[in-house]
């Protein structure tokens, strides 16, 4: 009956529209510019008025000598971001959530969402101080155990476990927030029923807690997929040296050097697209799996 | 639930309301049309100019009300707004802003910046109309106008720049080892060397750790941050200029090697900090009293290094000397190629914009415009004491001293050598401040390519990266990692990966601007 | 008594707790650190390596900074940037996620594909500055709130709390001839607040922080907010660069870390009166607290 659909439906398209314009003015108005990737951008003669130059900039790209070493670096980053430290946050909450002190669980939760704010120039300053080969607190104490003093930051090593741990420090209390949120909107009853009819930990765990955190799980992985080939630029700017760069250049340093200071607006732009195309890719994987597998997918 | 979200939206609109308000009277307050003389030229008209510039460390003024700004505003009736982007982000604004097409009527302009958008006809060609202003004309030398322009035509107003570096030594570390200060005509590599090689071994500081060093340096440039030493090696600064061609410091072979069998053994013996890979400023490290000899300009070390210095140490200094004098005689400090930043005015503005821009710039630069921009408002920023010397206002010490003069360091100055020398300067530093100039004048060290380089469409996609990995090299050498003779197989890879293209083509814009 | 508590369930209990403390210590080291040479005077900083507890106190980095021209104003303009912005995100983002939330609504997938597909493509910076400056927005705060009105993880997110809300409330509402509005408003809304201050929070901050569109929208320094201004203080710009022309007054580490602090310091005071909101599960399994 569609006139009862539209007379339910109405007030929810309404409710919907004001984000909706939003979404059509500010994102998919300017999608134009996406345009620049196969033009000679200048910004003076502006987007209609520039020379089209087709795929010349993604020929660029995939001539780059490095390019198989940026994309390599990238996905490694990644890879490792999302075995170690997607899980960090939900780990957070599952912690947080076994907690019956109320004040213990208050202060640990403020505590850790912290490092949220403090910025990677003070972190990764933090880091090179103390791990300073020669006279970092750090290294000091090794050597004084007469162990061999490691030179955390120049040795291409330990380039990418840094970047995750400084990752987990920074981001797991902040990231635990969503958990807790959707942990929160379980029926506490439901715990009390469970223990009631003899269900330990582990069991309760399993059949209560983390199916309350399934949705979310899932939803945040998808959306985590398809920035596979995004990472952070700062946090990496600062970390990478000529020592390390082997590993550490990724796209988005690449295009620091390589173009935006000089204004090369259309080849960042087209690596943008570059990257952006992969992440759908993955997203539509993903979400076809999750559905599959009878989740909820993102869209 | 309803009363909450009442009171939020009436909050909300009371406080969007009062932004709004905010705005308007902000905008409609700095009216003020006192006619003031001074200058020529018919100054009836109101005319608001809007400039722009790279803010850097400290950020720019909070609003357009600075008591400067307002000198300015009533002496040529104008209303100026001036914009502060930060260094770090003017790139992208710059971006913006052209592809607006609200382009200020004055931006200051890298090299860089300017040779994308010279040929884009957005700049305004002062040629014709600089024999007005005779102050304006002699605030650079013909060949700094010309610079990055193209023939017969002047796009922007150079940046005075000059060198001011030298190498300095910890004057009370040579006292307490018993070192004379050493001759700066007699200051050679190797006496650089045992000196630093003393300060590194025999504890200056005396506080019986052995956590001194002789020098230090940069991990995140080809030049390592320590200009002077390569310089003593005959590596150029970039570039040099032999029998009508630029060679880039990249092709150096031999002189690399000697360079770095210098650094490497300074590794190893510790008189070259070990940290100095991930160093990406000196600041701390000299103010941290733990290095011997440093490279900066003078500014740096009376009014900051020292000042910490002695905090920790009483009569800790660093004292000039000079640059160290290499095998085959050679030395230099990085000396500037003054007119590679340029003040260009946008080509749209009316006549009558343009000269009161054009005035207003003649004024600037003279010695009028300096006392005023650079040192401040008498009363506001300083004052005059009984006894006829100036001093700095409680407002200005705790804003910081330089505050007041951003219009000068960040936007336009004079070519004089008096670089944050103030009013109520020691005339005692002053005279040290314009001798260390003096001196740093005696030891040139060009980059010979400076404004050819830009040229090279190679070096632009493609530079950052070939020198990374040259860097990477150098790196690995110096701390042990590869052998010194490895880098014959860097060099070669440089060349083959680019390097040879950018020779080329930085040659031929040089050629094509030494024939015209 | 319905607990049984076992020797497993205890240590178990001692296990979680030591590695949320450790988790704890981890957290607060670098902050405390921080926060110490932000009273730290700079002879301090300079000679002494790690520390926690200064030897000698000193407030001059944070009077420098709360009396520096220009801070107080910016202080206000991330309050005002902040609270209204953030009520405009929760607004539209509330609204949207919970329209997008219903199951039987036609087309939704198109939409949710629409949002999603933002997250991934982007027309650019010099678009949407083309876009914002259009409309006039140029040089107003309301560049800055309606340019990042929604953030389509944080609307994506939302969609799927409102989607665990049982589907039996909807219909027992609608048999009480409750219509959508009101669904949402008293019933829904109370059900949700965990989400709510989450994405609150989430907002909040995200407005509290801004600083790249700041720079590029708001051309008059009199508007900058917060983070544009005592960043230029912690950045030190390369010093490669460093000749006269580029003369930077240098702050002291006290000031630099002050900086950080007086930032991050109201998120951290606002953030316990959002959290007692998603920590409704505080007593699950416990009888005797």
């Amino acid at each position: 009956m569609t006139n009862g659909y539209w007379r339910r439906a109405f007030p929810i398209y309404v409710m919907i529209v004001p984000g909706l314009l939003f979404f059509i003015v500010f994102k998919y108005v300017p999608m134009f510019g996406i345009a620049v990737a196969f033009m000679d951008y200048s910004p003076f003669k502006g987007v209609f008025g520039s020379p089209w130059v087709g795929l010349e900039h993604f020929q660029r790209l995939f001539a780059e000598r490095t390019f198989w070493t940026l994309l390599r670096n990238t996905l490694m980053l990644n890879l490792l971001d999302i075995v170690f430290y997607f899980p960090a946050p939900i780990l957070v909450a599952l912690l947080l959530n076994e907690v019956r002190l109320a004040w213990f669980k208050r202060t640990v939760q403020t505590v850790l969402y912290a490092p949220n704010f403090i910025s990677w120039v003070v972190i990764v300053g933090i880091t090179v101080q103390l791990f300073a080969t020669g006279s970092g607190a750090i290294n000091e104490l090794l050597a004084s155990w007469d162990f061999d003093r490691i030179e955390l930051m120049t040795d291409p090593r330990y380039f990418r476990w840094v970047w995750l741990v400084q990752n987990i420090w920074q981001g797991a209390g902040w990231g635990a927030i969503i958990f807790l949120a959707a942990l929160a909107s379980v029926d506490p009853t439901l715990y009390e029923a469970a223990e009631m009819d003899g269900a330990n930990r582990w069991r309760r765990l399993w059949h209560i807690t983390l199916p309350a955190l399934r949705g979310a799980i899932v939803i945040l992985f998808i959306l985590r997929l398809g920035h596979i080939m995004d990472l952070g630029f700062e946090h990496v700017f600062l970390l990478q040296n000529p020592m390390n760069q082997d590993v550490s250049e990724v796209f988005e340093t690449f295009i620091y050097k390589v173009g935006l200071n000089q204004g090369d607006y259309s080849f960042s732009t087209a690596v943008g697209l570059f990257k952006s195309v992969v992440g759908l890719t993955m997203v539509l994987l993903a979400n076809a799996l999750a559905k599959r597998a009878g989740e909820e997918g993102v869209f | 639930m309803k009363k909450i979200l009442f009171a939020t939206t009436a909050f909300c609109l009371t406080v969007v309301a009062a932004t709004g308000c905010a705005r308007n009277e902000a905008g409609s307050g700095s009216d003020a049309s006192s006619s003031a003389g001074g200058g020529p030229g018919d100054h009836a008209e109101k005319i608001k100019i809007e400039m722009m510039a790279a803010s850097w460390t400290g950020g720019g003024w909070p609003d357009n009300n600075h008591p400067v700004i307002q000198y300015i505003n009533e002496k040529f009736n104008v209303d100026l707004q001036i914009q502060w982007v930060p260094n770090a982000n003017f790139a992208e604004k710059l971006n913006v802003v052209a592809a607006s097409g609200k382009m200020p009527d004055a931006i200051r302009l890298d090299s860089g910046m300017f040779l994308k958008w010279l040929n884009e006809g957005v700049f305004l060609d002062l040629e014709p109309y600089l024999s007005q202003y005779p102050r304006l004309q002699n605030v650079a030398k013909p060949e700094e106008w010309a610079l990055l322009n193209p023939q017969g035509k002047i796009y922007g107003i150079p940046i005075y720049e000059t060198a001011q570096n030298n190498v300095y030594v910890r004057a009370d570390w040579l006292e307490s080892l018993g070192i004379p200060m050493p001759n700066p005509d007699e200051f050679t590599i190797d006496k650089f060397y045992e000196i630093a090689k003393a300060f590194t071994t025999q504890d200056p500081d005396k506080n019986g750790k052995d956590d001194t060093f002789g020098f230090s340096a940069l991990g995140n440039s080809l030049q390592l941050g320590d200009l002077q030493l390569l310089a003593a090696f005959g590596l150029a600064n970039g570039w040099k200029e032999e029998n009508g061609k630029l060679i880039p410091m990249e092709t150096q072979t031999d002189e690399w090697i000697r360079f770095l069998t210098f650094m490497r053994k300074a590794y190893e013996e510790g008189v070259l900090d070990k940290d100095f890979i991930t160093n990406t400023n000196f600041n701390t490290k000299y103010a941290e009293g733990k290095v011997g000899f440093a490279m900066d300009m003078h500014y740096q070390f009376s009014q900051q290094t020292n000042q910490q210095l002695q905090s920790i140490t009483p009569n800790a200094r660093f004292v000039e000397l000079a640059p160290p004098i290499g095998p085959d005689g050679s030395r230099g400090t990085r000396t500037p190629t003054s007119g590679m930043l340029k003040l260009v005015l946008n080509k749209n503005i009316d006549e009558k914009k343009r000269q009161r821009m054009l005035e207003m710039f003649d004024w600037w630069v003279s010695p009028e415009g300096e006392d005023i921009i650079k040192n401040g408002i008498e009363g506001v920023h300083y004052r005059k004491k009984p006894d006829g010397t100036y001093e700095m206002t409680e407002a200005l010490k705790a804003e910081g001293e330089g505050r007041q003069s951003l219009l000068w360091n960040w936007m336009l100055r004079g070519n004089t050598n008096t670089f944050n020398i103030y009013k109520w300067s020691d005339p005692k530093w002053a005279q040290g401040m314009e001798q260390s100039i003096e001196n740093a004048k005696k030891y040139p060290y060009k980059n010979a390519s400076d404004g050819y380089l830009i040229a090279s469409e190679t070096f632009t996609k493609q530079g950052k990266a070939l020198s990374d990995k040259f860097l990477q090299s150098v790196l690995e050498i110096i701390a042990g990692r590869k052998p010194v003779e490895s880098i014959r197989d860097t060099i070669d890879e440089w060349k083959k990966n680019g390097g040879d293209k950018i020779i080329e083509e930085v040659n031929a814009a040089y050629q094509a601007k030494s024939n015209s | 008594m319905s607990k049984r508590a076992t020797g497993a369930d205890r240590i178990l209990d001692v296990l979680v707790y030591i590695a949320l403390l450790a988790g704890t210590a981890a957290a607060l080291f670098p902050i405390l650190y921080v926060l110490a040479i932000s009273f730290s005077t700079e002879k301090e900083y300079l000679t002494r390596g790690f520390y926690l507890i200064p030897r000698q106190l000193t407030m001059d980095g944070y009077m420098y900074l709360t009396a520096h021209p220009g801070f107080k104003n910016a202080f206000r303009n991330a309050v005002v940037i902040s609270a209204v912005g953030t009520l405009i995100n929760m607004t539209l983002t509330t609204l949207m996620a919970y329209g997008l939330s219903k199951p039987w609504l036609r087309g939704r997938s198109v939409l949710n594909f629409l949002v999603v597909f933002t997250m991934l493509f982007s027309g650019g910076m010099i678009p949407t500055y083309l876009v914002v400056n259009g409309l006039g927005l140029i040089d107003s705060f309301w560049a800055l709130w309606l340019s990042s009105a929604v953030i389509a993880f944080n609307l994506i997110v939302m969609r799927s709390f409102f989607k665990t809300i049982p589907v039996e409330l909807e219909e027992s509402a609608r048999i009480d001839g409750c219509g959508e509005w009101r669904l949402l408003v008293t019933i829904i809304i109370p059900l949700s607040l965990p989400a709510l201050a989450t994405f609150t929070l989430f907002y909040l901050v995200s407005n509290w922080n801004s600083y790249f569109s700041a720079i590029l929208y708001l051309n008059d320094n009199r508007l900058m907010p917060l983070q544009v201004f005592l960043r230029q203080m912690l950045i030190e710009e390369d010093p490669s660069i460093s000749n006269a022309s580029t003369m930077q007054y240098r702050y002291t580490p006290a000031a630099k870390m002050a900086a950080i602090i007086i930032t991050a310091a109201p998120l951290l005071i606002v953030y316990p009166f959002l959290q007692k909101h998603f920590n409704k599960g505080v007593l699950l399994g416990s009888v005797k607290g």
